[in-house]
């Protein structure tokens, strides 16, 4: 039996408080913007997972692409990452934000399958995205993974454009390389050739 | 930094986000990401941003449904018994090999062959059946390993044994709607239909097409013979040419003559024909078929009743028809379409 705290109540000037003095650029939205995802998730979770993947499938899966550069793979990514999220009932842990947590195990998903494809080893504590839910963000983290989309973009800007149309057809759109050599009209080796070179480079911006 | 913190306006984050920031912008955004205001709405920002910016269109319909596919077998899976909930729990996220893992944690790798065991059980369905699927809109011919032909409506799936299928009766399981065409076997093999209702509808050779669907099934024979049996039913009811014969949960079988009822039949030629159909069935119909969501507001319109044979190959087409000849008014938003009578 738990007494009722007097700290316990809901400060009604809590926004402002946290930050006095803010730039009027940067107004915060609402403060819980979440709230009705927040009640479903309190009466029933399969409802609250069902909201959630709805309003995030679409711009989750555009998040992850831009890493990946895959659209089937981002996809996967996201489906497999609100699966687990139902599976494991890690939105029970989740008191700060779900968006949050979502970008966040969205973007280091991502990262893992990066690094797998590179052939780098991956150290376990790394697995398990469950240091996610302990602190809250780490903030040189999120900035990191602006720069390595920065250089992926930069990468992949900087191909030829021959080259870039075959890598982002055989990558993005995922198809086959006589299909993209029907479609260019150029010859299956050429085709081989750009993506194993537009490959070669888009795992070296993952090592450096 | 102790003088008094300046926060970056939407505009820069924007622009930091399209990499169009400048040095001092960044440096604003990495100190504002320390302050808890930062950390929360950089993701408010990122969303917003994203939405606005989105790289390509996935199929949210397709995705959402297979999403809630997995809740509903997970949740099952957890309620039957606290030693699955365990070895989900002990699953990692996505199996990734490390020499260094396994040495120094020799004995995570007797949890990993556990959770691979349990993952074979669990996964039993993936290897062991082979599943056609089929989204909204899509048709397609299956040719069973047995000869049988079968066409798989829209947004419909038939799972059949990968392994041995063919020995001993031959079973399939739908969800949704399909036309099999049995071959007989010289041996005068069996062939059984499962539903997702437990409804089991055996064949020798012969046409039929089943549709399933919100735990209703409705079996038409077209030539042959074929008898079904329900978990409500004691005893297989026969089945003769021209026969449709309707199962709802709870409820006893409808059997009537389905001379009049080819509506059911002539799909898979993106063919609808009605006689007599109400409105309002053919809303569930267009729902089952492409996916979309058809609001009537008005009741006597529901029951409002159609005739005739109409090819369409999406929704539009079909309300596009509809509209013209009832003298509708088709109303497109993005949670589906409201069909309302036009006002003279």
């Amino acid at each position: 039996m738990a007494p009722v705290l007097p700290f316990d109540l809901p400060g009604d000037n809590f926004p402002q408080q946290l930050h006095p003095d803010q730039d009027a650029g940067a107004v915060p939205p609402k403060p819980d913007d979440e709230l009705l995802i927040r009640h479903a998730f309190q009466t029933d979770p399969y409802q609250g997972c069902d909201l959630l993947f709805r309003r995030y499938y679409h711009p989750l899966c555009s998040q992850a692409v831009r890493f990946v550069y895959d659209k089937a793979l981002a996809e996967d990514i996201v489906a497999e990452l609100f699966q687990t999220f139902w599976q494991k009932r890690i939105y029970e842990r989740i008191d700060y934000s779900y968006r949050a947590y979502l970008y966040r195990a969205v973007r280091q998903n991502c990262l893992l399958y990066l690094q797998r494809e590179a052939g780098q080893t991956i150290s376990t504590e790394q697995l398990i995205p469950s240091d996610l839910l302990i602190e809250p963000v780490s903030p040189s983290d999120q900035i990191q993974f602006d720069e390595l989309n920065e250089r992926i973009e930069g990468t992949i800007n900087a191909l030829s454009p021959p080259v870039r149309r075959v890598f982002l057809l055989s990558r993005f759109e995922g198809r086959k390389n006589q299909e993209i050599a029907d479609e260019l009209h150029i010859s299956l080796k050429t085709v081989e050739a750009h993506v194993t070179k537009a490959l070669a480079l888009f795992r070296k911006v993952l090592l450096s | 930094m102790n003088e008094p913190q300046a926060y970056p306006t939407k505009a820069s984050i924007f622009a930091y986000f399209a990499h169009q920031a400048t040095p001092l912008e960044r440096q604003q955004i990495e100190s504002w990401l320390t302050t808890d205001q930062g950390a929360t709405l950089y993701f408010t920002y990122l969303d917003e941003w994203e939405r606005q910016h989105p790289q390509f269109q996935p199929d949210l319909n397709r995705a959402h449904e297979r999403f809630t596919q997995f809740m509903n077998k997970t949740n099952q899976v957890s309620e039957s018994g606290h030693f699955n909930a365990e070895l989900l729990l002990s699953e990692p996220l996505l199996t990734v090999q490390s020499k260094n893992w396994l040495r120094s944690y020799g004995w995570l790798a007797m949890a990993a062959s556990i959770v691979l065991v349990g993952g074979l059980w669990l996964s039993v369905e993936f290897w062991y059946y082979t599943t056609w699927s089929n989204g909204y809109h899509q048709l397609q011919s299956i040719q069973l390993p047995d000869g049988s032909a079968v066409e798989l409506g829209a947004h419909s799936s038939l799972r059949y044994p990968r392994f041995g299928f063919g020995w001993g009766t031959r079973h399939v399981w739908l969800t949704g709607e399909a036309q099999f065409q049995i071959t007989h076997q010289a041996n005068a093999q069996r062939f059984q239909v499962h539903t997702p209702d437990q409804t089991i509808i055996e064949v020798l050779g012969t046409v039929f097409v089943v549709n399933s669907r919100r735990n209703t099934t409705r079996v038409m024979l077209k030539t042959g013979r074929i008898s079904m049996t329900t978990p409500q039913s004691n005893q297989p009811l026969m089945l003769t040419p021209g026969d449709l014969v309707t199962v709802t949960v709870g409820q006893t079988l409808h059997k009537q003559k389905a001379d009049t009822l080819s509506a059911q039949v002539t799909w898979h030629d993106h063919q609808f024909v009605f006689h007599d159909t109400p409105l309002q069935d053919i809303v569930v119909q267009l729902h089952d078929t492409f996916g979309v969501t058809v609001q009537i507001p008005q009741t006597e319109l529901m029951n409002r009743t159609v005739s005739g044979t109409f090819q369409a190959e999406t929704a539009a087409d079909l309300l596009q028809a509809l509209k013209l000849m009832m003298n509708l008014e088709v109303d497109d938003s993005p949670t589906g379409f409201t069909l309302t009578q036009s006002i003279q």
